[in-house]
């Protein structure tokens, strides 16, 4: 006579290891999307208001009329880093908000999320940095500093609408 | 010589194929497009470089910052296909522990 082995014990061994990895899925935080979302608005206007100043800045340049000579030496005024050093602490105080809001709850994925918001976190300094060493910054570069920063929110975006799509009520 | 540019983008796939094995096909409708869109980011960036509108400076930032942001992305990407087993595991508890009652045994 053949011996019937219950699935109990087996069902309940493979509760347990599905429970381990079921109990850390994050749940959807709100506050983080909108901080995501709020800090990506102000990283791209202000970027954005630079690259329109540094494309006056190069049409004004051709100029020798003397109300654009004026222009000119305003908007570079406005360009400068010295100026704009307010923005760059604004910005990096909102990715550290949204750093510490986003890994607060920890889970598996949270050490992946950690090197995406450190990414983030360099590329916003090396701007800064080379603001602060050029004190213009050129239209192209402030074009593409904005499209790759862009791509680095949009795939954080991606992960937050992954988990509000499969978030627990809570 | 130039740059096939259709070329890097394969390559850069095929990169990120072996890096994430089976989790790409997770992550593909939506880190597809991302990757092509980095491709042609840095294409133009080069475009930029070689027609003179960046200072050398600018030029070595730029680079830095590709670099950078396709980490950032695919480590986005790789927290996106974790929090996607978790679910998955998530939602096969919730049968599991059905499965439990059923049978009489609670399981917290």
């Amino acid at each position: 006579m053949r011996a019937t082995i219950s699935p109990i014990p087996l069902l309940v061994a493979c509760a347990a290891m599905v429970s381990i990895l079921a109990s850390c899925a994050p749940t959807y935080d709100n506050i983080a999307d909108q901080m995501l979302a709020d800090t990506q608005k102000q990283a791209d206007t202000g970027l954005l208001k630079l690259q329109t100043l540094a494309t006056t800045i190069g049409t004004l340049q051709n100029s020798s009329n003397s109300n654009d000579q004026k222009a000119l030496v305003e908007a570079k005024k406005q360009a400068s880093y010295t100026a704009n050093a307010d923005f760059y602490d604004q910005l990096q105080s909102s990715i550290s908000a949204l750093e510490t809001r986003m890994t607060a709850l920890s889970d598996l994925s949270t050490p992946k999320l950690n090197t995406a918001l450190g990414d983030l976190e360099k590329n916003l300094a090396q701007v800064r940095s080379t603001h602060a060493t050029e004190n213009l910054l050129g239209a192209e570069y402030l074009k593409a500093s904005r499209q790759l920063l862009d791509q680095q929110f949009k795939a954080l975006t991606v992960y937050e609408l992954t988990i509000k799509g499969g978030s627990k009520p809570n | 010589m130039p740059i096939d540019w259709q070329q890097v983008g394969t390559d850069v796939k095929t990169a990120v194929l072996q890096v994430l094995g089976n989790s790409w096909q997770t992550v593909s409708t939506a880190a597809g497009p991302q990757l092509e869109a980095m491709v042609s980011i840095g294409q133009s960036i080069e475009q930029s470089n070689a027609a003179g509108t960046l200072t050398k400076i600018e030029y070595q930032s730029l680079r830095s910052m590709e670099k950078n942001a396709l980490e950032g992305i695919l480590s986005s990407y790789a927290a996106v296909t974790i929090v996607v087993a978790e679910q998955a595991a998530d939602a096969a508890w919730s049968v599991v522990s059905q499965a439990l009652l059923k049978a009489g045994l609670a399981f917290a």
